[in-house]
């Protein structure tokens, strides 16, 4: 197993329907460091279900950067609701501050109530093509069997993902919470990526490798919703080569996410 | 030792297909998993409300599978509480009593409060073996018969006296947890779903760590995956060791069906 992986999907806050204190940055950092992990991708869990999200990306970034370089390289998606007014707005005052902190953004319809398919979505889809900015698309938060009985959240539908993909091929995309079963759709979009952190079958990597090239396959937490460690096991890749198994747990993050290299 | 307490087998017309056991044998040494208990097979085994046949064929599998592989996998004795009562007590008594079978798995046909289960746990009670009952909270709708963990907690007050382990930890979820708190003879198996972060430590922290028990849910499940779930679970070694396979060695143990080494 590599010793050099790469979180692509991971958070810092507190999941509002999780147990727990709340989770900092650096409890965040602690918890990845001691199963691997050298290096993530957060976004503010609380921006899922704010009002707007600027204030959690705002606070997020600022903690990201006041840390001194160390063993463990932190980065951040900032989270961008493009149904509200002030879109171009969250997008320009994160993607070009001109730091390295902020290497994504992070979309989240089903909570934030649009779809890839509103009009309004191919004007932000090549704003973000203009800046060079690569997009993850966060399917769900937790498996809906889960969910709050009176907050059912539907994950959002693999159909549009893959056709506003279609619709803007030189947008690199990464479908976040991903199920096994929706791979073969996501297939379809040669722009698309998927993280493992909701994969999940007898033979984890080996069955999405059937399905997808390992360059668009990148490794995924989702911590602290879930426990790290067993995205970190989805590594073991009976079958698959030690080169494989690398671009996997670091090289596609650093190419996906361009300001990491 | 390591015991996975709850795996299923995928065999198209329940066929022991060595190859397949193999390659399942393969992923468990990679993931350090030493046994496993078979439940039954998701393939060809009459769905949701299997017939009396499906049944044989699922057991028939779990039993060779134990004849062949007697150091590596144990089996429970899989059950439709909805057939008649003479032909749960002869497959009983085929599987258990005269054969190698550990326990009993009872899943989706009816639910597990229902008096129709009464014969078969006061067989299981007899015998010494523990009952394996899927539960689950589902905000998105139960399949069939299924059961609730409150519904788990009825049925182990109408027998107290034998262990059930109620599968599905992270299916169940806190809610789960806190209704069996009081039924000391309920364990719960880590097996499936996605691993919520802070669960396996809620169920140690409520119901003790002899009370939690490692299952995978395979090949539904990853084997590595889900056992890691315990490994980065925050709780001690000695709490590990219970819940990757001592309690699960003792509850065999207890049947006089297997000697395993805790």
């Amino acid at each position: 197993m590599t010793t050099d992986t790469f979180d692509a999907s991971a958070w810092v806050g507190q999941w509002v329907f999780g147990s727990g204190d709340g989770e900092s940055l650096d409890k965040m950092i602690r918890c990845l460091l001691e199963v691997g992990v050298r290096g993530a991708v957060f976004s503010p869990i609380r921006a899922v279900m704010a009002p707007e999200p600027m204030n959690a990306n705002t606070v997020l970034r600022s903690q990201i950067a006041r840390r001194d370089a160390d063993e463990f390289a932190a980065r951040m998606a900032a989270i961008i609701n493009p149904s509200l007014p002030n879109w171009r707005e969250q997008i320009t005052a994160f993607m070009d501050a001109g730091d390295d902190t902020v290497v994504a953004c992070k979309f989240i319809p089903n909570y934030h109530v649009y779809e890839l398919s509103d009009p309004v979505m191919n004007e932000v889809a090549n704003t973000l093509k203009s800046l060079d900015v690569p997009l993850c698309v966060q399917v769900r938060m937790l498996d809906e069997r889960a969910h709050h009985p009176r907050m059912l959240v539907p994950g959002v539908p693999i159909a549009e993902i893959v056709e506003f993909a279609r619709s803007h091929p030189t947008l690199r995309i990464l479908a976040c919470g991903t199920y096994q079963s929706e791979l073969r759709q996501l297939a379809e979009a040669d722009n698309v990526s998927v993280e493992l952190s909701s994969i999940e079958s007898g033979n984890t990597l080996m069955n999405v490798l059937d399905i997808l090239p390992p360059d668009r396959v990148m490794l995924g937490t989702h911590a602290p919703v879930y426990y790290p460690a067993p995205a970190i096991a989805k590594l073991q890749g009976y079958g698959i080569t030690p080169e494989t198994i690398e671009m996997i747990a670091t090289g596609n993050a650093e190419r996906f996410f361009s300001q990491l290299a | 030792m390591i015991i996975d307490c709850h795996i299923h087998l995928s065999s198209p017309g329940c066929r022991f297909i060595r190859e397949d056991v193999e390659t399942c044998l393969d992923l468990a040494d990679r993931a350090g998993i030493d046994r496993m208990v078979y439940l039954f097979n998701l393939q060809d085994s009459g769905g949701y409300d299997p017939a009396p046949d499906d049944i044989l064929r699922s057991n028939d599998l779990g039993m060779t599978l134990v004849q062949h592989y007697p150091d590596r996998f144990s089996s429970f004795c899989y059950l439709n509480p909805a057939h008649d009562v003479r032909f749960l007590l002869d497959e009983i008594e085929r599987c258990i009593a005269r054969g190698p079978c550990a326990g009993i798995k009872l899943w989706v046909s009816v639910k597990a409060d229902d008096t129709r289960l009464d014969p078969i746990m006061e067989r299981a009670s007899a015998l010494h073996v523990p009952v394996l009952h899927h539960a689950w909270y589902k905000a998105t709708g139960y399949a069939f018969e299924e059961s609730n963990p409150a519904e788990i907690a009825t049925l182990a007050r109408r027998h107290p006296d034998v262990p059930i382990i109620m599968a599905h930890l992270c299916g169940g979820g806190w809610r789960g947890v806190l209704d069996v708190k009081e039924c000391p003879n309920v364990l719960v198996d880590t097996s499936g779903a996605q691993p919520q972060a802070g669960l396996v430590e809620f169920a140690v922290e409520q119901l003790g760590v002899e009370r939690v028990v490692f299952g995978s849910d395979w090949p539904i499940r990853d084997l590595a995956v889900q056992r890691t779930r315990i490994d980065g679970a925050q709780v001690t070694a000695d709490a590990r060791g219970a819940i990757l396979g001592g309690t699960v060695a003792r509850l065999l143990n207890a049947t006089g069906k297997v000697a395993v080494a805790p």
